[in-house]
Formats: structure tokens, C-alpha cells, sequence
């Protein structure tokens, strides 16, 4: 399976995705990617997709044009305009923001393309896909 | 016994049923199927499985456990709150997130006032009269919580005089933890409780302290007000141990349950050190700890590392008990602890399961706890009457010495006391009295003196 987890924190490091993955139920074989306003604080063991300041265009548009508004609008409007996220969105089987702070992001994305699944709690997240798993066997 | 032909039709209103998994639905199956065993032909207005299997977690296996003559009549129940479904959020949700919650709350409670629950009144009062019309209900029995399902009982009794009992698991305006009031003298619940409880044929409470409190407060029902305790499921509960362990063997003391930080572990830990440094009784003794320290799956850093810094002294935790171990995990003690935080009105449903071992139980709570109440009269009972160490000690000291030395009889004399508390003999005069009230014919044990 793929997932796609969206977070608005800062210092995102390995234990904290090794706790997703378990939180998620994830199996080896899943892919996990992670789309985030901040650059993570270590190199992480997942595709990575930072949007937030120090990021390549949109992200730093969207920043400038959104400034004063908070974190949650400036990374969902980020997210939602850029090619290069929806494209890896639309390619996912499942999408869980794993803060508030993702929550518009995420939303923006469900509004915008057809794909994957978007939960917004863990523990529904992995019943989610418990369910997905079940249906492709 | 199957129902007969004129059977007496029950309509039996719960939110949490099977495969429900929270506390409350043992009781509401040991109800619905108390009422199948005794002929009444009983149909469950319940929600939907998937709302148990989205929202609260489900455990399939409890639906095996549902009488087979049983009809389960599902609506659905929606929770936007719980909604994890991000594509079906609204953009006011997504987009402006306390607007949108503040919006909900007010909406939750336009038809009913309870949060989350109260939307539900209309699909539940719809479910009802649907169901009388098809198959004329004799009696309704609606269970809280949530105190919605009343509501099932009300239109019916106010649209054809269908009469009801209200059966409660807590309280609806008493705080059963501090004993305060949870809503306004004179609000909108209390006029609402107030109307349906002058109603009601009967009102269930688990104890005799929330009854007696509801008893002062309605003197003038006081005689409609009775306690159907929870007592303890046979099918789960701890087989009796009637005789003592070999003694070149350590005793072995043990709790199985939910230890959140009212729970006094501190202290019990302390009057532990001090027991077992003391006393021969207790020698190599170990004190398990089982279930859940907190309430989450992860055990509280604060309480495991207050566990942890008496290893030495032999406690331990062990960790969640799955349902089909834990009468091994029972069979393994030679000592039961109870350890509870204070509440006059709390019965944990722990203390019923507990008597069903016929071990000696040490209880480590303050005295004016409702589980007082249950074990005074249990023949290895070990009360303190604070939570110094020293007491504790001393309970835990003369727990020991019974646990070698109490005699088979005694042991008996527990199991005989522990029969009062199985749930379905809790349930057996209500639902007699109940069937002769619609059926008009004697109820067998009318003459016989009510279960505490």
C-alpha cells in the first residue's frame, strides 16, 4: 500500500515515523512518504516533501502571498496548488494528516483529486486499511 | 425457556450492543437475553454495527453471545465529531474548524440535550412507534448511557401508554465520582429527567448509594426505585479456589484492572514494602499487577515508574489481560487486591468478579467506597479503614495468613456469597415482576428478598 502522511511539525525524525508506521499498521512492504510544512530534523526512511519556507516554488509563493495567515492555511494552500503534490496524492491508496495543522492541507487534496483514502485519526486510518487489504485479497 | 405463543414482547433500547465493546454492553446483553430466557419475545433497538466498528471498536465475539431468539432491530447513528472520513467534512469543518464546533454543539443538542448523542432522538423515537405498530410491545426497558434511549420509552408511553423502565448504569443529574450535580437545578435535563422518571414503571440503579441518593431527591417514587447491581458474568468471571496452595510456594497476590492515577498505588505499594519486609506470611511474596496502568493502551510513564521502583519488593505489571485468559490469570493468585480510587457511588464491576474466586481479597480504597457495601459480609474480606501504610500492611498481613490457613468451608462460604452477585440472578426478580405486571399472572419470586 501506499501512504501518504501530511504533518505541519517541526522536527520530524525516525522514531516518530517508526511510531506512525505502527500507529498505521504498516507491513514492510508499504510505502510510506511524508508531506510537511517543516524540513524534518534527521534524514528520514520515506520519500519526503517539505513546503514550507526554505522549499522550492510554489510553497515559497504561497508563502509570501498567504503571510499573516496561519500555518494550517499557508501549508493547505501550498499543497493544494502544487502539481507536484497532487500528482502524489492522486497516486496514493491512503492520506492521514497527523496534526491539526494538516488538516485544511489534507482536505484541499480530498477536494481536489480522486484516489486515496483520507483519514484523519490513526486508529481509523489503520482499520482503513486493514479493510483495503481484506477487499484485494 | 423459548417464548410462547402470547409471549410478553419487550422492547429492549440500548445504544452500546453488541458488537459494541465499551463497559456498558455487558450489561445490556445480560439483559436482553435475560428477558429471552425468561419467554419474553424481546426485540434490541440498537445502532448500527458499523457505528461500533467506525467509532468505539468492536469485539465480534460478543454477538455469538446474543440469545439466538432475539430480533436486533439496527439504525443508523451518526457522530459528525468522530467522522474520520475527511472527504465527507464540510468545507465550514475543514476550513474554520472552531466555528464549525460550536455550530455542532448547538446543533447536538436542538432535540435532546446531550452532546453527540442528541440528533439521535428523532431516527430512535421513528424506530420505535415503526416497531410497536408491526409487533404491539408490552414493556420498554431503556438503558443509559446515553440517556437519549429514554426516548424510544417516552413516545411510546405518550402515544399509546406502552409503560417503561429506565435502567441506569450511572446517573443522569448526580456526578457519581464526587457527588455533585452534573447539570442546573431546574434545567432543561432535570425537568426532562424529572417527567420521565414520574412515568416510569421502574428505575434501575447499579447501587444502593445512587438509588438512595435518587430516593432522597424523588421521595415520592422511592418505592419504583430498584437496584439491579451488575455483578459478574459466569462465562468470564474466576472459577472458585477452594483449597490453599502448597506451601513451599511464595503467595502470589493480583489486581486485573484499570489503574488510573485515582487509584491509590502509591500507598499500596508502600504498605506492601513495609508487609513483605515483616512478615513470614509474606515471604518471596509478589504483588502482579494486570490490565491497564492509565487509561490508554501505553502504560503511564508516572505509574510504571512507580511500579517499577518497588521490583524489588516483587510488584510487578503485566500488562492487559485478553477475556479469555483472565480466569487463568485469576486461577494464578492465592490473594486478590483490590485497589480503587475513592467514589461513594462507584461500584467498579470488578468487586462481583472478584468474589467469584473465593480468595481472600485485600481492599485498598477508602472505606466510603461503594464496593464496601458489596463485601461486607464476605467471609475473607480485608478491609482498611485509611491508606496508611501501616494499615495496608496489616490488611495485607492477615490476607497472607488466610491464604494458607483458611480452611476449605470458608473458601465455600466465599463461593456461596458470590452466587447473590451473578448477573443473571441480579436480573431474575425485576424481570418475574415484570412479566406478571403485563401478564397479570403471580411473579414466582415476588416473596423472595431482592439481590443487593
Amino acid at each position: 500500500m501506499k501512504v501518504l502522511v501530511l504533518t505541519s511539525g517541526r522536527g520530524t525524525h525516525p522514531g516518530l515515523l517508526a511510531t506512525w508506521r505502527e500507529a498505521l499498521g504498516l507491513v514492510p512492504e508499504d510505502e510510506l512518504s511524508v508531506l510537511s510544512w517543516h524540513p524534518p530534523a534527521a534524514r528520514l526512511p520515506a520519500e519526503v516533501h517539505v513546503l514550507g519556507p526554505g522549499d522550492s516554488l510554489p510553497g515559497r509563493v504561497i508563502t509570501k502571498a498567504t503571510r499573516g495567515r496561519g500555518i494550517s492555511t499557508r501549508f493547505g494552500l501550498a499543497a493544494a496548488t502544487s502539481r507536484r503534490v497532487r500528482a502524489l496524492f492522486r497516486g496514493m491508496d491512503l492520506a492521514v494528516p497527523m496534526d491539526t495543522g494538516s488538516h485544511k492541507a489534507a482536505w484541499l487534496l480530498a477536494r481536489r483529486e480522486a484516489g486515496p483514502d483520507v483519514v484523519v485519526s490513526p486508529d481509523a486510518a489503520a482499520r482503513r486499511l486493514a479493510a483495503r487489504r481484506g477487499s484485494a485479497h | 425457556m423459548p417464548p410462547a405463543d402470547g409471549a410478553p414482547h419487550l422492547l429492549y433500547v440500548a445504544w452500546g450492543f453488541p458488537p459494541c465493546r465499551a463497559g456498558g454492553v455487558y450489561r445490556a446483553l445480560a439483559t436482553a437475553n435475560a428477558f429471552a430466557e425468561h419467554g419474553w419475545r424481546v426485540t434490541v433497538l440498537t445502532a448500527t454495527r458499523e457505528t461500533f466498528l467506525d467509532y468505539t471498536g468492536a469485539d465480534l465475539s460478543l454477538e455469538a453471545q446474543i440469545h439466538p431468539d432475539i430480533e436486533v432491530v439496527r439504525i443508523p447513528f451518526t457522530w459528525p465529531a468522530m467522522e474520520s472520513d475527511m472527504r465527507r467534512w464540510s468545507p465550514l469543518r475543514a476550513l474554520a474548524p472552531r466555528v464549525w464546533r460550536r455550530w455542532r454543539l448547538r446543533a447536538d443538542v436542538r432535540d435532546f440535550p446531550e452532546v453527540a448523542y442528541g440528533p439521535w432522538r428523532r431516527p430512535l423515537e421513528a424506530a420505535a412507534l415503526r416497531i410497536h405498530e408491526s409487533d404491539p410491545v408490552d414493556l420498554v426497558v431503556a438503558t443509559a448511557n446515553p440517556n437519549v434511549d429514554f426516548t424510544a420509552a417516552d413516545v411510546l408511553f405518550q402515544k399509546h401508554k406502552v409503560r417503561y423502565v429506565m435502567d441506569y448504569r450511572d446517573a443522569w443529574m448526580l456526578n457519581v465520582f464526587d457527588g455533585d450535580l452534573l447539570h442546573l437545578e431546574g434545567g432543561r435535563e432535570d425537568l426532562l429527567e424529572r417527567r420521565l422518571l414520574a412515568q416510569a414503571q421502574e428505575v434501575w440503579f447499579v447501587n444502593d448509594a445512587i438509588r438512595a441518593w435518587h430516593a432522597r431527591r424523588h421521595p415520592q417514587l422511592a418505592d419504583r426505585l430498584h437496584v439491579v447491581a451488575n455483578g459478574y458474568d459466569p462465562e468470564f468471571a474466576p472459577d472458585p479456589q477452594l483449597t490453599a496452595k502448597p506451601v513451599d510456594e511464595p503467595l502470589r497476590f493480583g489486581y486485573i484492572g484499570t489503574a488510573s492515577k485515582k487509584v491509590p498505588l502509591a500507598a499500596f505499594a508502600a504498605g506492601w514494602r513495609l508487609a513483605r519486609q515483616r512478615s513470614p506470611w509474606l515471604a518471596g511474596a509478589t504483588a502482579e499487577l494486570w490490565g491497564y496502568l492509565g487509561f490508554y493502551s501505553v502504560p503511564d510513564p508516572a505509574l510504571l515508574a512507580l511500579v517499577e521502583s518497588y521490583a524489588a519488593d516483587g510488584l510487578s505489571f503485566g500488562g492487559p489481560v485478553p477475556k479469555s485468559q483472565v480466569k487463568a490469570r485469576y486461577a494464578s493468585f492465592d490473594v486478590a487486591l483490590l485497589i480503587l480510587g475513592t467514589g461513594s457511588y462507584v461500584t467498579s464491576g470488578k468487586v462481583y468478579e472478584y468474589t467469584a474466586s473465593a480468595l481472600p481479597i485485600v481492599a485498598v480504597h477508602d472505606p466510603g467506597n461503594a464496593a464496601t457495601d458489596v463485601l461486607r459480609e464476605y467471609p475473607l474480606w480485608f478491609p482498611v479503614r485509611d491508606l496508611e501504610p501501616e494499615t495496608i500492611a496489616a490488611a495485607l498481613e492477615r490476607a497472607a495468613e488466610a491464604a494458607r490457613t483458611a480452611t476449605p468451608e470458608v473458601r465455600t462460604a466465599c463461593r456461596d456469597f458470590s452466587l447473590q452477585y451473578r448477573r443473571d440472578l441480579q436480573l431474575l426478580p425485576r424481570v418475574e415482576a415484570l412479566r406478571a405486571l403485563v401478564t397479570g399472572e403471580a411473579a414466582a419470586t415476588e416473596e423472595r428478598q431482592e439481590p443487593a
